[in-house]
């Protein structure tokens, strides 16, 4: 009986309730979609971000012998779960090489010699990479052939200690990608491990390696390389946990005889922290957009709350138990609740497979998990804002007075929370964590290298949060009391729209004050959700070009390695390629303060700028323009990294005198500077220590002005072909890159993982929350008072008249709103841009405001709250005012 | 100050202009065989000084007879007219025509405007100055007994406070018809008496013609002349004798 009677109640709203229960699917679908899409991309980022980290390293694992038996730590490596290949790779130390090429002989200081089995490339593709001559035979470093001047069918001597030199013939020249990794110092600490992978190297086949080390073993080690294919977890601290586990439990099985150079667990100890961000990403511009459909939903059902109060007093009048109302408005619950989240999966899945990458959108069981958990919170905002109100109601013992609309304030009064200040003490509140968490102590992540747990400062929320709060708060003190006190210009507003109807207008929407601040303050939250995460997302690719940029350098870099000469005229040449509007030769050497060795560049502080973006955040202690002014002004003034000031107690002006070796191994060269300012970042430099010096003072005081590195500025177009060009006129003997290489290739894994689509769900939600609170909430709101309009027309108002009511609300909460959102919009860009600064490499020295999408989004709001407001004042006199009083 | 209950005088009529008119009036909802007729042909003239209670059935088609000579419906066939009474310019189809008031069943006040303000509404859109609009409006509600109710918002009001509250606002026009459809049908039966003299007194006051649609007999008791509404049909030939 009582099932049918619900049913029975179901149907009637279907019916005649509609609009108003697919409004309130729509915000639960909103909300639903939301949920499961940024969770699928999460879940999927945290995969990509593992498979990458694995990809990205050329051999899993480095087993060291450590004074065992080679043969049984290679069994034992073979028995190892996971392990899907093992090679043998011997390290010889040669005391250096020599050529005699074209007349002239060229030896080198100290160098490495691989011994490398018959399948070492065939496995590890990744780790040596053929630029010339055969793959068969003798390899040579570029750099090492290029310091030898040799070309493949060339013979250089090695040179060991103890042994006869031994002369072999060059079959190709090689570069080594992962040479840090590849020459690493197996078990050694990070602090500890070499500067710089060494700079001669040569590579044996491994019979021929044996031939020539035979007489000298001591200077051998071996090594075994791993390949694995061990399942890993999605996320990379589990997969980093994983992996390092199995490396220690090798290493403890061996009883001492193989130490492990874990490459895989360190490139998954460095996505964990990227994970982490992606995790806090997903958050900070995740959850204010399901908070927002949760409150948007709130005001769908809010704007019903007095009719539905007078459904329910009816039923109570005629005798239905509160328990059996209660089970009515449930089943109404469950039914928007139950379609918001079909519509609202279904929508995700839709969105999975157009917004999101290939290899995300097929990713169905995140979606399927992610689609779960939403619905749960779909369940929790259709109970949250139904049945709340409802349970409040249904405590009163008195039956509610039917009425046909919501009641109005006599004189709008300021809630509790604002008349005790709250939204003071918030925006206080607010911006004392501010200060705190935007020190420099402060990190966001904080994931120590080879410490399994991570450390993720949750505090972080609290300033946005409370900035989001305290400035709704405001924003509703400051709706109404311009409401309370503004009448007489309201009424003035009016006039030209409503004419007759001003005063009672303006009357009207004074004692509507709670109604219409909800909507100013629900649209401006919908409205800043959307300007900050557009910022934010603009920040973030505007940093990530940046990035792109510190490490290529420019559009086009060519470099030369260290100590040779490139030839005369190159800039010139460079210069009059297509495309190439400037060239800049640099200096690239290096330095040694104290019994460091760092990099050393030597620029033109005039013109430097002309090729590459030098942003005020790489230095600190002026603009990028007064530090290099300096520069230029004061030649040997010299910038150095933040660490060395630190750690030398450099003050500015202060002496300091450092050893640049010869570029060619001839010596060094005393040079002192005076210490002018920190820099942090500067392209082509490294993440660490380095100075930047004038080229001119360096090339002086050295007496060698080498400029190995030149840049190349294309305006940002055909950087491809110009590089294609640039490798023509340079041959082999340098390096060329490009930055539309780089950005595939730099940054974490995060910003590898691109925001993209993350970009494009959000900033199309930003926009449908931002409609759909200006436009959703005032169509309600008006259709619950259609009443009142019938009865204004019945009372002589025109149409003309009450479209002009209905068009000056529009207008009022459109303003209010678009006011306020731009306000709340821009602090929360900048909280947001600064809290989540770890997510930016390099930090931004200012944010990038997307003005087309912001006027966008505001263009959209107004237009569809005018078309609401145009079908609303239509509706007003679209049917006989006397049929709409019989039916309300 | 209200004003005193009058007496209804009896009178005939003669000698006085019509003020509404309606000629074979008809008003069908729908076409073809889903067609309802609501008011059938339907002849009948208030003059100035009637005071009419227009009974029937439920669905007898009193309310729509009713919006006929306000001039919210317009007939599908016949004729009505307001003559005497003002174009209405600037006036909408939608609202009832200049000099004709009318006070609807359910609440009638806008709730978010306070009592004088919801008085003051007719005023304003008929371009009444305003310093005049508010002495009109006060004068009305003086006049129904509910001055000191002009600050209250519809809410704060009992059901009768309001219909008397929606009187006021049909006297402040100065009306010369006041039409009433169902005033006391949510009230109880001493609440709707008190309303019906409020009317009466109103209808005194501005010298109009009254016309209450009802199914009440003690309401239709209380005016002098008795119109029957019988499936759409107007018969306008009953009396009643328990009028003042």
């Amino acid at each position: 009986m009582k099932r049918s009677i619900s049913l029975l109640w179901l149907a009637g709203l279907v019916r005649r309730r509609a609009p108003r229960l697919a409004a309130t699917a729509a915000g639960i679908a909103l909300a639903v979609s939301l949920v499961t899409v940024l969770g699928a991309f999460l879940t999927t980022s945290q995969a990509t971000m593992t498979q990458r980290a694995r990809a990205s390293v050329a051999a899993d694992w480095q087993v060291e012998v450590q004074n065992g038996d080679p043969a049984a730590v290679r069994d034992q490596l073979m028995r190892t779960p996971g392990d899907a290949a093992v090679s043998a790779v011997n390290y010889g130390a040669a005391t250096g090489f020599a050529s005699a090429t074209g007349g002239t002989s060229q030896s080198t200081g100290a160098g490495v010699v691989l011994g490398l089995g018959p399948d070492y490339r065939a496995t590890f593709p990744d780790q040596v990479r053929q630029l010339a001559g055969s793959s068969d035979g003798v390899q040579l470093a570029q750099q090492t052939a290029a310091n030898l001047k040799v070309v493949p069918g060339d013979k250089v001597t090695i040179r060991l200690q103890g042994a006869p030199p031994v002369t072999v013939t060059v079959a190709g020249v090689i570069d080594l990608p992962q040479a840090n990794s590849l020459f690493q110092r197996v078990g050694a600490s990070a602090q500890s491990q070499p500067v710089a992978p060494p700079d001669n190297v040569m590579l044996l086949p491994q019979t021929q390696f044996s031939g020539v080390f035979s007489s000298v073993p001591a200077a051998v080690t071996t090594q075994f390389h791993v390949r694995r294919d061990a399942p890993l977890a999605n996320n990379p601290a589990d997969a980093f946990t994983q992996d390092s586990g199995a490396a220690r439990n090798v290493e403890a099985a061996s009883a001492g005889a193989a130490l492990v150079g874990d490459n895989l667990g360190a490139a998954l100890d460095a996505a964990r922290g990227d994970a982490a961000y992606a995790t806090m990403l997903f958050l900070f511009l995740g959850l204010p957009g399901v908070v927002l459909a949760a409150m948007l939903t709130a005001a769908v059902v809010g704007a019903g709350a007095q009719r539905r109060r007078s459904e329910q007093a009816l039923l109570r009048i005629r005798g239905v138990a509160r328990r059996d109302v209660a089970r009515l408005a449930v089943a109404e619950t469950t039914l928007v609740a139950v379609s918001g989240s079909i519509v609202g999966v279904a929508g995700a899945a839709g969105l999975a497979g157009t917004a999101l990458p290939t290899s995300m959108a097929g990713s169905v069981s995140a979606l399927a998990l992610w689609a779960l958990v939403a619905t749960a919170v779909g369940f929790l905002v259709a109970f949250g804002t139904t049945m709340v109100p409802v349970w409040r109601d249904l405590r009163s013992p008195h039956v509610l007075q039917v009425r046909g609309e919501a009641a109005a304030a006599r004189t709008p009064r300021l809630p509790w929370w604002l008349r005790s200040g709250l939204d003071i003490v918030l925006l206080t509140l607010a911006g004392v964590v501010f200060w705190a968490s935007s020190g420099n102590d402060y990190s966001l992540v904080l994931a120590p290298e080879g410490v399994p747990t991570i450390s993720v400062s949750y505090w972080a929320f609290l300033g946005p949060a409370l900035l989001w709060l305290g400035s709704a708060g405001l924003l509703t003190r400051i709706v109404l009391l311009a409401l309370r006190h503004g009448r007489p210009v309201l009424e003035w507003v009016l006039r030209p729209v409503s004419g007759r109807l001003a005063s009672a207008g303006s009357a009207s929407l004074s004692r509507r004050g709670p109604v219409l601040a909800r909507s100013v303050v629900l649209l401006a939250l919908a409205l800043s959700f959307a300007g900050s995460v557009a910022t934010f997302n603009a920040t973030y690719a505007q940093q990530a070009e940046a990035d792109a940029l510190l490490t290529n350098g420019a559009d086009v870099t060519v470099t030369y390695p260290a100590g040779v000469q490139p030839p005369s005229g190159l800039d010139k040449e460079l210069s009059a390629l297509p495309g190439v509007t400037a060239v800049e030769g640099m200096q690239h050497r290096f330095a040694y303060v104290g019994a460091d060795l760092q990099d050393l560049y030597g620029v033109h502080p005039n013109t430097i700028s002309s090729v590459t973006a030098l942003q005020d955040a790489y230095f600190t202690g002026g603009t990028a323009t007064e530090v290099l002014q300096r520069l230029q002004a004061r030649p040997d003034s010299i910038l150095v990294s933040a660490e060395t000031v630190k750690d030398y107690q450099l003050q500015l002006g202060d002496t300091l005198r450092l050893r640049l070796p010869d570029p060619n191994g001839s010596g060094a060269t005393m040079v002192t500077f005076r210490y002018a300012g920190i820099v942090n970042e500067f392209p082509t430099a490294p993440k660490d220590s380095f100075f930047v010096a004038n080229a001119d003072y360096v090339a002086k005081a050295t007496g060698n002005g080498t400029q190995n590195t030149y840049l190349l500025d294309t305006g940002g177009a055909n950087q491809a072909s110009v590089a294609v060009a640039a490798r023509t006129t340079v041959g082999t003997g340098a390096a060329v890159s490009d930055i539309t290489l780089v950005r595939g290739q730099v940054g974490s894994s995060l910003t590898a993982v691109s925001l993209d689509g993350l970009t494009r769900i959000e900033l199309g939600y930003a926009i449908v929350l931002s409609v759909a609170a200006g436009a959703l909430v005032l169509g309600l709101g008006i259709a619950e008072r259609r009443r009142s309009f019938a009865i204004l027309s019945v009372l002589g108002a025109g149409r003309r008249e009450l479209s002009g009511l209905v068009a000056g609300e529009g207008a009022l909460v459109v303003a209010g709103g678009i006011a306020g959102g731009a306000a709340i919009g821009t602090g929360l860009s900048v909280m947001l841009v600064k809290v989540l600064t770890g997510v930016f490499d390099p930090p931004p020295a200012s944010i990038a405001v997307p003005a087309a999408y912001l006027v966008t989004t505001a263009l959209a709001v107004a237009a569809a709250v005018a078309a609401v407001t145009v079908v609303a004042a239509r509706g007003t006199s679209r049917r006989p005012a006397v049929e709409e009083l019989r039916e309300l | 100050m209200a004003l005193p209950l009058t007496s209804e005088v009896a009178h005939s009529g003669a000698g006085i202009a019509a003020v509404v008119r309606c000629d074979q009036a008809a008003r069908t909802y729908g076409h073809g065989a889903t067609a309802i007729v609501a008011v059938h042909g339907a002849s009948a003239e208030l003059r100035r000084g009637d005071r009419v209670a227009l009974v029937g059935a439920s669905g007898s088609g009193k309310s729509t007879l009713l919006h006929l000579f306000a001039g919210l419906e317009r007939p599908t066939s016949g004729t009505v007219d307001w003559p005497g009474l003002g174009t209405g310019g600037g006036r909408s189809d939608a609202s009832a025509v200049a000099g004709v008031s009318v006070i609807f069943q359910g609440p009638s006040l806008i709730p978010t405007l306070d009592v004088l303000e919801n008085v003051l509404v007719p005023l304003q859109l008929s371009g009444v100055p305003r310093p005049a609009s508010l002495v009109r409006a006060s004068d009305a509600l003086e006049a129904v007994g509910i001055s000191d109710l002009a600050a209250r918002l519809p809410d704060e009001l009992s059901g009768g406070q309001a219909q008397r509250v929606a009187v006021a606002r049909a006297l402040a026009t100065r009306p010369q018809v006041i039409l009433a459809d169902e005033p006391t049908g949510q009230l109880d039966s001493v609440t709707g008496l008190h309303v019906i003299e409020a009317l009466l007194a109103a209808a005194e006051r501005a010298d109009a013609a009254l016309l209450v649609t009802t199914h009440d007999h003690r309401v239709a008791d209380r005016l002098r002349t008795r119109w029957v509404m019988e499936d759409g049909r107007l018969n306008t030939d009953h009396q009643t004798g328990d009028h003042r």
